[in-house]
C-alpha cells in the first residue's frame, strides 16, 4: 500500500499527542500530590503542637496528657488521626489507634514512606522532638492518606483510559477533516486525467484556491506541450519541403539520358536519392505522430476514409469497390492526422495490389479498436512479411514505395501501443490487422 | 494543351518546363503565388501544376481563391507535403489530383494525362481515343485500328488538342493560345501548315474547315 499523507500525519500526530498527554497527565498529578502531601505535613506540624500543648506537668513534675484538650478525632477509634508521645518516663497512644500497633517514625522529620497504621490504613507520619521542663519528649502524629492516594490513583487510571479515547476521536474527526479537504485534489486528479485522455482540454479553474496556482500551472503545461508539439511538427514539415524539392530535382536528372551516357552514375543517385527519400519520408511520418497528447481532433472513419478514397482513386487512376464496415458512425479517441497517416498508408497499399474490392472492418470492444485493412490481390508470403515491416522493403520497384508505407502504419500502431499484422484475407490477397488499445 | 506551372524551385522548374514541352505541351512557368492568382486567367490554360510552399502566397490559398471565383480549371497539386491529411486538405480545396515530391517525371506526365482526359470527360484508357484514332501520348503517335502513324512533334501538340476537343468548333486563336505558350511565335500560317500535314497522313476528312471561323475534328477517316 502506497503511503497515504493523510495517514501519517494522523499516526505520527496520535503517537506524539497520547505520550505528550500521558506525561503531562501523569507529571501533573505527581505534581499535584506532592503539594497536597506538603499541605498534610504542615497539618501534622501543626497537630504535633497541639498535641504538646495538651502535656501538662503534675505535681510532682511529671508529664500528664491532658485528653480533652485533644482533638476529638483522637478519640474515635481508626479516626484517621493518630498520635504517640514518649518521654523518658511515660509513653501515650491516642485513643483513635485503639490496640492497634504502630511503629512511629524512627527520627524526627516527615516519615519517609508511609506507615501502616490500623483497618489496613497508610499514614502519613511527622515526628518532632521537643524539651519541656528539661525533659525531651517525642510527639509523632499521623494521619490517613489512603483516602488521597486513592483519589490520585483513580485520576490516574481515568486519565489513562479518556485520554487515549479522546485522541481517536480526535483522529477520526481528523481524518474526516483531511479527506474533506482534499476533495479538490480528487476533483482535479479526475480532471487531469480526462486531460490525458482527451475528453477535455483544459482544467477547469473552479477549485480551492490553494489549488488554483497548480491548475492553472497544469493549463500552462498543456498549452506548451501542444505548443512544442505544434512547432515541432511545422518545423519537421518545413524541414521536408526543403529537402523534397531538392531530391525530387535530383530524381528528375536521373533520367533515362543519364543512364545511357554513364549507367554507373545513375544508378548510384538513384539508390542514394531513393533511399534519402525513404528516411526522409518515415523521420517525417515518426515526427508527426501525436500519439500519448491529447487527441484534439476524434477520427472519424466513416467521414475521413471515403476522402482518403477519393485521392487514391485519382492517383491511382483507378476505380474500387470501398466499403467500410462495424463503426455506425462511431468516432474514435485517437489523432485524426496519426489515423489518417495510418489507413492512408494502409489503403494506398492495398490500392496498388488489389484486383477489385478494398474493404475495412472495424472491431470495438471495451478496450481496444481492431481495424481490418483487406484486399483481393496477390498478398504477400508469409516468409516476407517480418521483413516488409520492419526495414521498409521495397517489394516492387515499379510500386514505388510499398514496403515504406506498410512500415510507417507499424510505426504508428507502435507509438499508439499497438500492433499491426500482416495475414491473409479471405478473397486471397493481404488483411492487415490493427490492434489499437482504447486511451482509459 | 497550355499548362501553367507555378513552382518556386528553379532548378526544378528548369527540369519540368523542358520536360514537359519534349511532351508537347505549351508551358507557362510562374514562381509567386500572387502572380499565379492573376495570370491564369490571361490565358486559356488546360491544367495547372501548383506547388504549395510558395512565395507571396500559399498554393492552398491560391487554389481557394480560384475555386471561389467559380474557375474550374483542373489543378494538379505538386508538393512536399506528403501527410494524409494534407493531401485530403488540398482535394477538399479544390484540387483534382495531388502528387508528392519527390515524384518520377513519368508519373507527373501520367497523372497530367489523365487529368486533362478526366477533365474533357474522356474514359479511362491507356490512350486518348476520339472517332476513329487512338493517342499514344508516350509515343507521340496515333493508331488506326491496327497501323501506328508516327507524327511530329507539333502534329501531335495539335491532335491531342483537336482529340480533346473532337466536334467543337476551334477557332485559329483558340488553337494557338492552346498549343504554343507566350514565348512560341504565333503565327496562323503555320497552323495551317500543321493541319495539312495532318490531314495529308490521316485523311482529309479528319479535320474540317469552316471558313472564316476556324476547325472541327471529326475523328472520320474518309
Amino acid at each position: 500500500m502506497t503511503s497515504s499523507m493523510g495517514r501519517r500525519l494522523a499516526i505520527s500526530l496520535f503517537v506524539s499527542l497520547l505520550v505528550a498527554g500521558l506525561l503531562i497527565s501523569q507529571a501533573a498529578l505527581w505534581w499535584l500530590e506532592q503539594e497536597q502531601r506538603g499541605q498534610l505535613v504542615e497539618q501534622l506540624r501543626t497537630d504535633a503542637a497541639g498535641v504538646l500543648a495538651a502535656l501538662e506537668p503534675g505535681l510532682d513534675g511529671a508529664l500528664t496528657l491532658r485528653n480533652e484538650r485533644l482533638h476529638p478525632a483522637y478519640r474515635r477509634p481508626y479516626s484517621g488521626r493518630y498520635f504517640i508521645v514518649e518521654t523518658s518516663q511515660a509513653r501515650w497512644r491516642s485513643r483513635s489507634l485503639w490496640d492497634a500497633p504502630l511503629a512511629p517514625p524512627v527520627a524526627p522529620g516527615v516519615a519517609s514512606g508511609l506507615l501502616e497504621g490500623p483497618a489496613e490504613q497508610l499514614l502519613l507520619g511527622y515526628q518532632e522532638q521537643y524539651q519541656v521542663r528539661g525533659q525531651s519528649v517525642t510527639v509523632s502524629v499521623a494521619q490517613d492518606y489512603s483516602p488521597v492516594r486513592q483519589a490520585y490513583q483513580r485520576a490516574r487510571a481515568a486519565m489513562l483510559v479518556s485520554w487515549p479515547l479522546i485522541l481517536a476521536l480526535l483522529a477520526l474527526v481528523q481524518q474526516w477533516l483531511l479527506r474533506r479537504g482534499l476533495s479538490p485534489l480528487r476533483r482535479a486528479r479526475a480532471e487531469i486525467e480526462q486531460l490525458r485522455q482527451g475528453k477535455r482540454s483544459v482544467l477547469t479553474g473552479n477549485v480551492v484556491r490553494e489549488l488554483q496556482p497548480l491548475v492553472e500551472e497544469i493549463n500552462r503545461l498543456q498549452q506548451h506541450t501542444e505548443q512544442q508539439l505544434q512547432r515541432s511538427r511545422h518545423a519537421m514539415g518545413d524541414l521536408g519541403h526543403a529537402l523534397k524539392t531538392p531530391l525530387a530535382v535530383l530524381k528528375n536528372r536521373c533520367n533515362p539520358d543519364l543512364r545511357l551516357n554513364d549507367p554507373d552514375l545513375h544508378q548510384l543517385m538513384h539508390d542514394q536519392v531513393s533511399q534519402m527519400e525513404g528516411q526522409v519520408r518515415r523521420a517525417l511520418s515518426r515526427a508527426r505522430v501525436a500519439a500519448g497528447a491529447t487527441a484534439a481532433n476524434r477520427f472519424s472513419p466513416e467521414e475521413d476514409l471515403p476522402l482518403v478514397i477519393m485521392t487514391l482513386e485519382r492517383a491511382h487512376d483507378r476505380q474500387l469497390a470501398f466499403e467500410i464496415r462495424g463503426l455506425n458512425g462511431a468516432t474514435l479517441p485517437f489523432e485524426r492526422e496519426d489515423m489518417l497517416e495510418l489507413f492512408g498508408n494502409l489503403l494506398d497499399n492495398a490500392f496498388k495490389w488489389a484486383d477489385s474490392r478494398i474493404a475495412v472492418r472495424f472491431e470495438l470492444d471495451e478496450v481496444m479498436c481492431v481495424a481490418v485493412v483487406e484486399d483481393d490481390g496477390p498478398g504477400i508470403p508469409p516468409a516476407r512479411r517480418d521483413t516488409v515491416l520492419q526495414r521498409g522493403e521495397r517489394l516492387d520497384e515499379r510500386q514505388q514505395g510499398y514496403g515504406l508505407g506498410l512500415a510507417i502504419a507499424h510505426d504508428l500502431a507502435v507509438a499508439y501501443q499497438g500492433t499491426l499484422a500482416l495475414q491473409d484475407s479471405d478473397p486471397g490477397g493481404l488483411a492487415v490487422k490493427v490492434c489499437l488499445p482504447l486511451p482509459r | 494543351m497550355r499548362i501553367l506551372l507555378v513552382e518556386d524551385s528553379i532548378a526544378l522548374a528548369d527540369q519540368l518546363v523542358p520536360l514537359l514541352k519534349e511532351h508537347g505541351y505549351a508551358v507557362d512557368w510562374l514562381a509567386d503565388g500572387r502572380d499565379a492568382l492573376v495570370r491564369v486567367h490571361d490565358d486559356p490554360f488546360d491544367l495547372v501544376v501548383l506547388d504549395l510552399g510558395l512565395p507571396g502566397m500559399d498554393g492552398l490559398q491560391v487554389l481557394k481563391q480560384w475555386r471561389q471565383e467559380g474557375l474550374s480549371i483542373p489543378v494538379l497539386i505538386l508538393t512536399a507535403r506528403d501527410s494524409w491529411s494534407e493531401r485530403i486538405e488540398g482535394l477538399r480545396q479544390g484540387a483534382d489530383d495531388y502528387l508528392t515530391k519527390p515524384f518520377h517525371p513519368d508519373e507527373l506526365l501520367l497523372r497530367i494525362q489523365a487529368l486533362l482526359r478526366r477533365s474533357h470527360g474522356n474514359a479511362n484508357d491507356e490512350r486518348l481515343s476520339a472517332g476513329m484514332l487512338k493517342l499514344d501520348e508516350s509515343r507521340q503517335t496515333v493508331w488506326h485500328a491496327e497501323e501506328e502513324i508516327a507524327l511530329t512533334g507539333a502534329e501531335f501538340r495539335m491532335l491531342r488538342y483537336f482529340m480533346h476537343n473532337p466536334g467543337r468548333l476551334l477557332s485559329k486563336g483558340q488553337l494557338a493560345s492552346h498549343l504554343y505558350d507566350n514565348e512560341s511565335d504565333r503565327d496562323s500560317n503555320v497552323l495551317e501548315v500543321h493541319v495539312n500535314r495532318l490531314r495529308r497522313k490521316l485523311g482529309k476528312a479528319v479535320i474540317e474547315t469552316r471558313r472564316g471561323q476556324g476547325y472541327v475534328y471529326t475523328g472520320q477517316l474518309s
